[in-house]
């Protein structure tokens, strides 16, 4: 290349001009982590860790909430109707029920919680 | 090629990297000073490329976008390597250690070392303006800096980089 500006002389030029092999197989590994992000992009596309919900599917679980908000589930205790404000006041009044007491209050272990800010500092 | 990898032939990202790698590595090479840093950082712009592929245009050449990435990921690691050897300056004068700044730049030739030597943004310009033949309307669209900012950038960073060579000469 040409000059005009004639900044640098042109052994220097030429150095910056070079080939710079900077490792053996360098390519091959660019193309191994290209291969790696379609995959992983490809596995992304899918859905994972839930199935797809079929048309079916989402008309029955429709159905099911509509159910329940209108109380026509959960008739069992002597055909008497379950509102869905029934059904949180019974769910939050078995979970009360099945807690276990707690006599002393929590203990803290200075050391362990120095430990844990040391780790998640790191982090 | 471009049309053919989003298609999904990922081989065919095989001859862009073929085509273009050299010029990306002695790029990285003279903006990092390190080989390995250079491997790393072409990795990382070809792999951005692949995944950024469907926002491509075909306005701009290829080369001149990997380019654009390439540069700015030797951006992100040369201030993220000051950033770490401050951060280490620092510890070490608390700890009332004697301090060398660390030789993150391998000082495999004078000339490398004298581009080290330079402050980013004109080493950027030496860079792309002498190791890669591009002119300054390729450059300003490269780096988003302006045309009479680059040839300023340019010229200050020759005379620099002529001086240090000089006295290392000299030195030696």
């Amino acid at each position: 290349m040409q000059d005009p500006e004639n900044y640098l002389p042109e052994p220097i030029r030429a150095r910056l001009r070079a080939p710079v092999q900077i490792s053996a197989g360098a390519r091959a590994r660019v193309m191994q982590r290209v291969r790696e992000a379609a995959r992983s992009s490809r596995v992304a596309q899918e859905p994972r860790g839930m199935v797809r919900p079929t048309i079916l599917g989402a008309l029955l679980a429709a159905s099911f909430v509509v159910a329940i908000i209108a109380g026509d589930t959960g008739s069992g205790n002597g055909g008497e109707h379950r509102t869905l404000a029934d059904t949180i006041a019974a769910h939050f009044a078995a979970a009360a029920a099945a807690a276990v007491p707690v006599d002393s209050a929590p203990s803290i272990d200075p050391k362990r919680m120095i430990a844990a800010a040391d780790q998640t500092r790191q982090r | 090629m471009v049309a053919r990898v989003l298609a999904g032939d990922v081989e065919a990202f095989a001859l862009l990297v073929d085509r273009h790698h050299e010029r990306m590595a002695r790029s990285a090479y003279h903006l990092l000073g390190s080989e390995a840093d250079a491997e790393e950082a072409v990795q990382d712009a070809f792999v951005r490329a692949f995944r950024a592929l469907a926002t491509y245009q075909d306005r701009e050449q290829f080369g001149a976008w990997i380019l654009r990435i390439l540069v700015n990921r030797c951006r992100t690691r040369i201030v993220r390597e000051k950033r770490r050897e401050e951060t280490a300056a620092e510890w070490l004068r608390e700890t009332s250690a004697s301090f060398e700044p660390p030789d993150h730049f391998a000082m495999q030739d004078e000339l490398s070392h004298a581009l080290a030597l330079l402050p980013t943004e004109q080493r950027e310009a030496v860079v792309l303006r002498y190791a890669n033949e591009l002119d300054y309307e390729e450059m300003s669209s490269i780096t988003g800096a302006g045309i009479s900012a680059l040839k300023m950038r340019v010229k200050r960073g020759c005379e620099r980089l002529r001086a240090i060579l000089e006295a290392s000469r000299a030195g030696s």
